[in-house]
């Protein structure tokens, strides 16, 4: 715990299988709002242990994935209002996320046949990412980046849908690339 | 203090200046005349001197110092660039379709252990650095070719000696590269004898795996005790590829044996050109179309080859004695169809003769057959048929720079930063696009 650290989040939205998951008819139901809850005390677990630790959380949703919140880059131009009660910190990360999440799902609309979650595509934004953050080579203008190199890096998939046989070779691939950086 | 006698003829310049004394005449000795393969990376700015010099070989001999030049900050940021253009281009030239290539490969590694490897025009001296890059060349294509296998054979005092029998295992490889003491280089080399022991090892294998040579070779001379060419024509029948890296200057026979039997060759100019034309080997080779003369039933498109998946036992299995090494162990793999245990996969079952691969060996070497499409750079921003262009790499969410660099001149470079997937036309970074095509081999817009 005494190293920066790094954790990239990979969430699946794929709204038929959280659908599914949420039938009281399951052993252990669980909808999306009792997930969403847990998993953002846990994004501001990371974020309070130690004040260098970023995070990285993308959503895979069918068709496409997203990068729905960035430590090292604030993508979102309005800033939440404070309130006495709310940590500032805690409540971007849960803000962005939340309100990327409700944006993407109003964006999905009515489809007949609802395309693959795109897991892989979040897979191996995540490993771009990662690779970006542990090379930080070329910079194009004289800013000096800040030499806060990360050390172990990880990578954390929250998933719900089955597997996908269309995408074995593409997870191998990410999983050997992950081994070599 | 008296002052020094100032001899007339004396020129009080430091020893490293570089003002040079005798003018021309001190280039006219450099250079050791080495034949050389041309490749893509040479600039003509030895022209721009033609005045001053008196040869000809003298125009294309690149300054390695002239081509690295430093912008007006003092970095060499605009060589690294340049760099990693030239590498997108060279990248750009190599087919985007999925080609056959085969993935099961023996290579039997010829190495030089002849006098003229002491020679120390690379440093420390040839020998060394050949081993160093074995080593590094054995690693790296264990990684990329899970399935292959590889022996080394060198030669020394005329005759071939076998240094490492054709081994799955890099460990072992790597083990009797490590030997130095066994491996000092005396005497001349003979290729005709090291490549009939490296034939004559592999005639037993089957045809669906791909035979190869690699001779790295430092010599200008081969002592032969008979017809080399006879030697050629039975691994052409044997269907061979011989690849060669010279590190001397370029021969007939080397060339010759390259390119009959559909290898590559290359003269390695530094250390740094020695390193990439012998890791241009690891990419398994495109399978050329063999034109069968009246063959009927031979369709080679129907070659099938059976594989087993084992059976792991963890740990705490009961122990029991290895087909391979006769050694009591607890851990292995379990052949699936003569159930007899072997230490460690891929390798070839000893009782049954059955390959046994795990898959992860096989999607290790599935990105060769399914290679990405190389991303074109984008070089206008005017009529963008899409509403709105990203301002961020689809890939890692850096952002573009709005403005034109003017230190990308350079083909295949976008002077935007850009770099757009002909498929699902996103856009990327630089440095996505290399570690997309370099490491991960799948695109993160199309997903495939």
């Amino acid at each position: 715990m005494e190293k920066a650290s790094h954790l990239s989040v990979i969430v699946d939205l794929s709204p038929t299988q959280w659908h599914l998951s949420a039938q009281t008819s399951n052993q252990y139901p669980l909808s999306i709002e009792t997930f969403l809850s847990q998993l953002l005390a846990f994004l501001n677990a990371h974020i309070a242990s130690k004040h260098e630790n970023s995070l990285v959380v993308f959503g895979a949703l069918p068709g496409k994935s997203v990068l729905l919140y960035s430590s090292t880059e604030l993508l979102s131009d309005d800033v939440p209002s404070l309130d006495a009660n709310s940590y500032l910190p805690f409540k971007l990360v849960d803000s962005t996320v939340v309100q990327r999440i409700m944006n993407e799902f109003d964006a999905i609309g009515e489809l007949e046949e609802e395309p693959s979650c795109a897991l892989v595509g979040a897979v191996t934004k995540a490993l771009c990412y990662i690779n970006r953050i542990t090379h930080p080579s070329s910079t194009t203008a004289g800013v000096a980046e800040d030499p806060s190199i990360v050390h172990d890096p990880r990578i954390l998939i929250l998933s719900v849908s089955p597997d996908l046989s269309s995408s074995y070779i593409p997870i191998m691939n990410a999983i050997f690339s992950a081994q070599k950086l | 203090m008296a002052p020094r006698n100032r001899d007339d003829n004396f020129m009080d310049v430091d020893s490293d200046s570089d003002i040079s004394l005798l003018g021309d005449v001190e280039h006219r000795g450099k250079g050791k005349g080495k034949g050389k393969v041309i490749d893509k990376r040479k600039k003509d700015k030895g022209k721009a001197k033609a005045k001053e010099q008196a040869y000809t070989w003298e125009a294309s001999y690149t300054r390695s110092w002239d081509t690295v030049q430093e912008d007006e900050a003092g970095s060499l940021q605009g060589a690294v660039e340049d760099l990693m253009a030239r590498g997108r281009r060279r990248r750009l030239l190599a087919p985007a379709a999925a080609i056959r290539r085969t993935i099961i490969r023996h290579l039997v590694l010829l190495l030089d252990l002849s006098a003229a490897m002491m020679d120390r025009d690379m440093r420390p001296t040839r020998f060394d650095l050949m081993l160093q890059y074995a080593r590094e060349f054995v690693v790296e294509w264990f990684d990329q070719n899970p399935l292959g296998q590889i022996g080394v054979v060198g030669m020394r005092a005329g005759i071939g000696e076998r240094i490492g029998e054709m081994s799955g295992n890099p460990q072992d490889v790597l083990k009797c590269l490590s030997e130095r003491s066994r491996l000092e280089p005396t005497g001349e080399p003979s290729l005709q004898n090291a490549i009939e022991m490296a034939r004559s090892s592999m005639s037993h294998l089957p045809t669906h795996s791909s035979r190869e040579i690699l001779i790295i070779f430092g010599s200008l001379t081969t002592c032969d005790p008979g017809n080399i060419h006879d030697t050629l024509d039975a691994c052409v029948k044997n269907k061979i590829r011989i690849s060669v890296v010279a590190l001397a200057a370029e021969m007939k026979i080397s060339r010759d044996l390259c390119d009959k039997t559909g290898g590559q060759f290359g003269v390695a100019m530094n250390e740094g050109h020695f390193k990439d034309i012998l890791f241009e080997l690891v990419p398994p080779p495109a399978q050329r179309a063999v034109a069968r003369a009246g063959g009927p039933g031979a369709n080679p498109a129907a070659d099938l080859m059976m594989m087993g998946f084992p059976t792991r036992l963890p740990d705490s299995s009961p122990p029991s004695l290895c087909a391979c090494h006769s050694d009591m162990k607890s851990e292995g793999f379990l052949c699936p169809r003569c159930m007899a245990k072997v230490c460690d996969v891929p390798t070839d079952c000893d009782i049954c003769g059955l390959m046994i691969v795990s898959s992860p060996h096989l999607a290790r070497s599935y990105h060769h057959l399914f290679p990405v499409k190389p991303y074109e750079a984008v070089t206008s921003m005017e009529g963008e048929s899409t509403p709105q262009t990203a301002s961020s790499c689809h890939a890692c969410a850096r952002i573009f720079s709005t403005s034109v660099s003017t230190a990308a001149t350079s083909e295949g470079m976008s002077p935007w930063g850009r770099y757009r997937c002909p498929d699902c036309h996103n856009d990327f970074c630089a440095e996505c696009d290399v570690f997309v095509h370099d490491v991960i081999h799948c695109c993160p817009g199309c997903g495939k």
